[in-house]
């Protein structure tokens, strides 16, 4: 039960870094509000102001959380079920694979379907990864993150050869702005494809809750606790990528997002489990809250909000490397 | 109260088969051994059984019911097995351990229920843990993380308990503590329980029949509550090569 006390402040006080964040990244910006003009346009407002917040502002917010949200979540689940601390979506490739599947999209498809093209880019990626991983026979931790630098390097090259092919008015500078990764070009328009994703992706990782537990445990083990290994992991992995890649096809890959928030929710947690899916969630949208209203205030060019979560991410991988883990648990 | 019955079983990996014909019928309420040298496929068989390996031929039975048949959750509400070395994230509790037995028995998407709750503590009580219920499974001792698995198999209610060497990593005092949790969960349900063992002194003191893994099949059948001294040597030497069995009242002790 004192654990129980315990978990319930540490929700709280992530919640409440959550939305302080919220409140702080409705502020600022190029174009500074202060929470009176926040009032007044939620009061049906016009004038400047009122367009800032409802069409950059807001989404750009919700976006942020949104998707600093999914990043940790799938992280977590990617952690949990390869039993590797190491594993995330950016670390393996799979944001990378994302972008090129939405970069293809723009050269193409004119930009049509980019989230489905992001998916499916995802998969491939996460795909490659796996079978690099199980062919060099290392399990361990090491091998995630080579496969991973092996994808993410073929994926680079691929988007380098759409940027030739691509148009230099509009299409370069689409490909452009989300393979930096940055929350600069989000509008009210972002929104609902990156939502769709995410929710469907969280929904339905919520459904199989119990079976991403059961997931840590050795496939025999699973198996033996009526758990059809193969689908299911299958399926849990399809849903933490799905909502990673709704990620990437709006803001690009931000780099060591999915692996900072789950290591401070199990930080924070203790080594316990219980909760740590959820408490990835609120530590990712704060963190990616806290790096976009950083990247927005430097002084000159915004910068993109990867060099942020790089900064916050290489120290917790360089501990990680440092305590010989990489195992998880 | 049904019986587990395993019928002409071949098993193995790639095209070599490691478990050959192998027969043997195991009553409920049963505690029977499962002795064999390294490599002679004890694993394999319970493995094979579990419908966790591709078995070529012969069948595996729980009264009339193929096991074989079954898909894994149907398996997993009969049939409890207990690996070698059990790989759980050591951040869940040993209440949140047990209750993934009953994994099987709640429908995929829901949670696990208050009363699953309850029983999983009722779980832990039977085999005297719970005082651990809520300590992660990192922070327990190897034999009391075993002893949380073990609760986990009563957690599944299943009429069928495979054990793979559950004593390779107990220290001498504690074989008999877990031989005896055995013999509770066997009792209790009541269920077949299959146990491969390292130790064989253990398997013929505290089992009720020792059958013997050679060649891929069972070459003996050792009802320990009727064997004569002669008959349980003789299967020993089989295994062994020449080995002397000391006996004390209901005791074996192996020299080898």
């Amino acid at each position: 039960m004192k654990t129980a006390g315990r978990n319930r402040m540490i929700y709280s006080a992530a919640a409440a870094c959550l939305l302080a964040a919220f409140a702080v990244s409705l502020c600022v910006g190029r174009y500074p509000l202060s929470p009176g003009d926040i009032a007044a346009a939620l009061a049906g407002g016009e004038g400047m102001s009122a367009q800032v917040f409802w069409r950059l502002r807001l989404p750009r917010s919700v976006a942020c959380l949104v998707s600093g949200a999914a990043m940790g979540l799938s992280g977590a689940v990617y952690q949990a079920v390869f039993g590797n601390a190491l594993a995330a979506p950016d670390i393996m490739g799979v944001s990378g694979g994302a972008t090129l599947g939405a970069a293809v999209s723009v050269v193409f498809l004119g930009g049509a379907l980019g989230q489905t093209a992001a998916f499916l880019g995802g998969l491939l990626a996460l795909g490659a990864s796996l079978v690099l991983t199980r062919a060099s026979g290392s399990r361990g931790a090491a091998g995630i993150v080579l496969s991973g630098i092996l994808v993410s390097a073929l994926v680079k090259t691929g988007i380098m050869l759409l940027k030739t092919l691509a148009d230099t008015e509009g299409e370069l500078a689409a490909i452009e702005f989300f393979t930096m990764g940055s929350f600069a070009g989000i509008t009210a328009a972002s929104l609902p494809p990156l939502l769709a994703g995410v929710l469907l992706g969280g929904a339905g990782l919520f459904l199989l809750r119990r079976q991403v537990a059961l997931l840590t445990l050795s496939d025999e083990e699973a198996a033996a606790l009526g758990v059809r290994v193969g689908p299911v992991r299958a399926a849990v992995l399809a849903l933490a990528t799905l909502a990673a890649c709704a990620v990437s096809a709006q803001a690009g890959v931000i780099a060591f997002s999915a692996l900072i928030a789950p290591h401070g929710a199990r930080l924070l947690l203790g080594g316990r489990s219980r909760g740590r899916l959820a408490l990835s969630m609120l530590l990712g949208g704060t963190l990616m809250l806290v790096s976009d209203v950083v990247a927005r205030l430097s002084p000159g060019a915004e910068l993109p909000v990867s060099v942020f979560t790089t900064l916050m991410g290489v120290p917790v991988i360089a501990l990680l490397m440092i305590r010989g883990g990489g195992r998880d648990g | 109260m049904d019986e587990l019955r395993i019928r002409s079983l071949c098993a193995g990996y790639g095209g070599r088969k490691v478990i050959d014909g192998a027969e043997l019928t195991v009553r409920a309420g049963e505690v029977c051994a499962l002795l064999g040298l390294n490599g002679s496929g004890k694993s394999t068989l319970l493995r094979a059984a579990m419908g966790l390996l591709p078995v070529s031929e012969g069948g595996v039975f729980l009264g009339e019911r193929d096991l074989l048949a079954m898909g894994a959750r149907e398996r997993a509400r009969h049939c409890a097995y207990i690996p070698q070395r059990s790989r759980m994230d050591g951040g869940i509790t040993a209440l949140e351990a047990v209750l993934m037995g009953a994994n099987a028995s709640t429908p995929l998407f829901s949670g696990y229920s208050a009363a699953q709750r309850e029983r999983a503590k009722s779980c832990l009580d039977e085999m005297g843990a719970l005082a651990w219920a809520e300590t992660p499974v990192g922070a327990l001792s190897e034999g009391q993380r075993q002893t949380v698995v073990f609760a986990r198999a009563i957690m599944q209610r299943a009429s069928v308990l495979l054990l793979d060497e559950p004593d390779g990593a107990l220290d001498l005092p504690r074989r008999g503590a877990m031989m005896e949790a055995v013999r509770r969960m066997a009792g209790a349900g009541p269920c077949a329980a299959l146990v491969a063992l390292h130790d064989a002194s253990l398997a013929l003191s505290r089992c009720d029949r020792v059958l013997i893994l050679m060649g891929g099949r069972i070459a003996f059948d050792l009802d320990m509550r009727c064997a004569g001294e002669e008959q349980v040597e003789r299967a020993l030497c089989a295994l062994y090569g020449p080995v002397d069995i000391v006996r004390r009242g209901r005791r074996f002790a192996v020299l080898g």
